[in-house]
């Protein structure tokens, strides 16, 4: 059929009726927008921020790895729940020989796209020994600690050796970004780096389209072998503000996201579309922190005056809704080394902290805090400024700019400091920060002590968990009995989810999108 | 006889036998007036914190709600108004007396000395304003004293080209050659007969510039670089307000409607002024 376009004058008349036309047209698409929560095989989620970068060793955190996750394959994955722990995925058989040692054999069902064949024992070696090659200026080179190497036995076969006992191998190494197999024959081909293509993929799902911070678009993969996944398709919006995103899950735009803690009351009331609210405890850690090194902090009575004035629960009321617990240390709980109450009750006791002032012989004391510009620190400052206060201690914020904030770990001009920062399920990731050797690097208060170094270099070398405990727990006791840090919160994850949805999450609330299931 | 009206008097008769002028005479009066009389008027302490009343509605005891610390912030939005004007004030009359001073100079003095500073008005105003005060509170930190330096810096030279060109205008009148054949030092020359002519110019010029000070200021404060908490700012409660604009929306009203006040007010007041000062404009309008 011939459409002959005919010219009209563009008038008022013509310009309402076009509207009109116009928006008659668009109503179906209005009425196709709402029948989102329809099965329509598509599940749509939110994360953070835009993932761009596809290769694995390049990695910078949780927001590529929910990507890199269902498009690539791991020897292990996390298991979803509620307690840490972690299945096969590649791997048929994973086995700890002795402490250096973990043997492996991979399925043989699992290829990788665009004809580069199976994935084999050399695609392993390749793929970890790329991450802690210096060439590679792996940011995540840390996560394989002390690998030295793969030895590849067979086709399908190897072992993983290490140069020293290394516990977080199977909580943050192979679980997690530095774990996901690339195909050796594909990255070679590409030059030696993957860029914002994913070369070569293996998983449940392949990247179909990816649109600059907009939308990344996963689907099935027609050559998997494993379980088939439940959805056909899955489109991950990048939307970094909470409140847009509950706008977007309410309008039924989404099927799941994190919300702020400050609407978890409102959802725990009742979610829309009959979905449901899982609250989740974060891994995050926050903490006031004093430099330790700063001419005005010397004296621990006056560290321990601060420690005992403020008021934890106070805290967790007005900065995060009363929606986050207080934390005991840096390790949250689920985790080896967890303590069960810290030496410092979280509830202020301001008679200790007056007679500790008094001890301390300080008067006039005034401090700054310097803090990022976020609305859940600002408050929280406002409120230990009004806690200090009452121990005749003038508190000084100093509002930053992310960039500014983050540069403050050589400033030695640093007094009191909140902080929050990330974690992987596995202790050693907390105490790596508070050793000696990372002063005035992420070890801002400058916290100095051999013992506790000397605990954190034996924790990660045993496999016990139980005994790493007690070793983590006594690390903690010593940064709470060094005066310098006040513990806050681990936070909390609340995620909500549309009735069609049976999410896959980590114990920390994360999503793990190959495994979630339709309702 | 009768005694003759006062400059003052007459301009102020002016703007208020126009509508839009009254009007803007009437909110930045109250604006002033609310500024002046904070502590008498606000009904709580602006900072001081009562959890267990947080993220209330407006009611007779808090009369647009509280804030995430229980603050009332009907309080606040008045306290914020000093905050308002402790910036806007001193910065406009600080860039505008350094931008006068400096542009009556360019104007009336040698060619080298015009160049000179016309290369400095252009370098401080080739740095965009906002950029610009990022800037300089990430390198010395926030407070209100920067804030009204960096406003005042990234001002003097709108002031001192307006004073320029006035100048240049005048340079050659007639009366300001007859005083140059008197033998009338340059001091007096500029201080007595060209300063009362370009003054009127700059003051409505700086009328309407208090609003953009004001919105510059909440921007920064929005940004959390502006004044230190616990100081109520319009820009704080902004965005706070935005933060929380699921949980309540008192906040965002709190913030944003004075900043949408003080810059009608400011605006219909200084065009006003404008009419006033420049009767040819106003009959070309």
């Amino acid at each position: 059929m011939k459409i002959e376009w005919t010219r009209a004058p563009l008038g008022r008349r013509n310009f309402l009726k076009s509207a009109a036309a116009f928006g008659t047209a668009a109503l179906p698409m209005g009425l196709a927008s709402q029948a989102f929560g329809a099965d329509d095989g598509v599940l749509r989620v939110r994360t953070y921020g835009d993932a761009p970068n596809m290769d694995p060793a390049h990695s910078v955190g949780i927001i590529e790895e929910e990507i890199h996750a269902p498009i690539y394959n791991k020897l292990i994955q996390f298991k979803p729940g509620t307690e840490w722990g972690w299945q096969l995925d590649a791997a048929s058989m994973i086995e700890q020989l002795d402490d250096t040692h973990v043997k492996f054999a991979l399925r043989d069902d699992i290829g990788f796209t665009n004809g580069f064949g199976a994935m084999t024992a050399e695609d392993v070696k390749f793929s970890f020994e790329r991450i802690i090659d210096a060439a590679t200026d792996s940011p995540i080179k840390p996560d394989f600690g002390p690998l030295s190497h793969v030895e590849v036995t067979g086709e399908r076969e190897g072992t993983i050796v290490l140069n020293d006992a290394y516990a977080p191998l199977f909580s943050i190494a192979l679980p997690y970004s530095a774990g996901n197999i690339v195909s050796k024959a594909a990255v070679q081909a590409a030059g030696g780096r993957i860029g914002s293509d994913p070369v070569a993929e293996s998983g449940p799902y392949l990247r179909a389209s990816w649109s600059a911070k907009e939308k990344t678009v996963l689907k099935r993969n027609p050559d998997w072998q494993g379980e088939a996944p439940a959805w056909d398709t899955i489109e991950v919006y990048p939307i970094d503000d909470e409140n847009t995103a509950e706008i977007a899950f309410e309008a039924g735009e989404l099927d799941v996201t994190r919300v702020s803690l400050g609407s978890v009351q409102r959802y725990r009331e009742g979610v829309p579309h009959g979905g449901k609210l899982i609250e989740s405890p974060s891994l995050y850690y926050t903490w006031l922190g004093m430099n330790l090194d700063h001419p005005k902090l010397q004296n621990k009575q006056l560290r321990q005056a601060i420690q005992h004035a403020i008021d934890v629960p106070t805290i967790m009321e007005a900065a995060y809704f009363g929606a986050a617990e207080p934390a005991t240390g840096i390790i949250a709980p689920g985790l080896p080394g967890n303590r069960a109450q810290g030496l410092i009750p979280p509830e202020a006791n301001l008679e200790k902290a007056m007679a500790l002032m008094a001890e301390s012989g300080e008067t006039n004391v005034t401090l700054t805090l310097d803090i990022i510009n976020k609305t859940t620190f600002s408050t929280a400052a406002q409120v230990i400024q009004a806690m200090l206060a009452q121990i005749g201690i003038t508190l000084e914020i100093n509002v930053l700019e992310s960039g500014a904030f983050w540069a403050s770990g050589d400033n030695d001009d640093l007094q009191l400091v909140l902080n929050r920062y990330s974690m992987t399920p596995d202790p050693s990731y907390a105490t790596g920060w508070f050793t000696t050797e990372q002063a005035g690097i992420w070890n801002w208060e400058r916290h100095a002590n051999p013992e506790f170094d000397q605990l954190h270099s034996d924790a990660s070398q045993i496999a016990d968990p139980a005994k790493r405990a007690v070793l983590y727990q006594r690390a903690q006791d010593l940064m709470e009995e060094s005066g310098a840090y006040r513990f806050l919160t681990h936070e909390a994850t609340p995620v909500v989810h549309t009735a069609r949805v049976r999410p896959a999450l980590r114990p920390d609330g994360l999503p793990l999108l190959r495994y979630f299931e339709k309702a | 006889m009768s005694k003759p009206r006062s400059e003052l008097h007459l301009i102020l008769t002016g703007v208020a036998r126009d509508p839009l002028g009254l009007m803007g005479l009437i909110i930045v009066g109250t604006i002033v007036f609310c500024a002046l009389f904070a502590s008498w008027i606000t009904p709580h302490d602006p900072i001081g914190m009562n959890i267990q009343d947080r993220l209330q509605g407006p009611s007779l005891t808090y009369l647009l709600g509280t804030d995430q610390l229980g603050r009332d912030t009907f309080s606040r939005v008045i306290a914020g108004g000093q905050v308002a004007l402790k910036v806007a004030l001193p910065a406009v009359f600080g860039a505008m007396t350094i931008g006068l001073t400096l542009g009556m100079i360019a104007g009336y003095g040698p060619k080298w000395l015009d160049n000179l500073l016309m290369l400095f008005f252009d370098t401080i105003r080739s740095f965009p304003t906002v950029m610009f005060a990022l800037a300089v509170v990430a390198l010395v930190g926030p407070s209100l004293q920067t804030v009204v330096l960096v406003v005042m810096a990234t001002s003097i030279p709108t002031y001192g080209r307006v004073a320029r060109t006035q100048t240049l205008t005048l340079r050659n009148s007639e009366f300001i050659l007859a005083e140059r054949s008197m033998g009338a030092s340059m001091a007096r020359i500029l201080g007595v007969h060209m300063l009362p002519n370009i003054v009127g110019v700059l003051a409505v010029l700086a009328a309407m510039d208090i609003p953009t000070v004001i919105a510059l200021e909440a921007g920064l404060s929005f940004l959390g670089l502006g004044v230190k908490p616990p100081t109520p700012s319009w820009g704080a409660l902004l965005k706070d307000g935005y933060s929380l604009i699921r949980q309540t929306p008192w906040l965002v009203v709190g913030g944003g409607l004075p900043i949408i006040l003080a810059t009608l007010g400011f605006t219909f007041l200084g065009e006003s002024l404008r009419d006033v000062v420049d009767p040819k404009l106003r009959k070309q309008r």
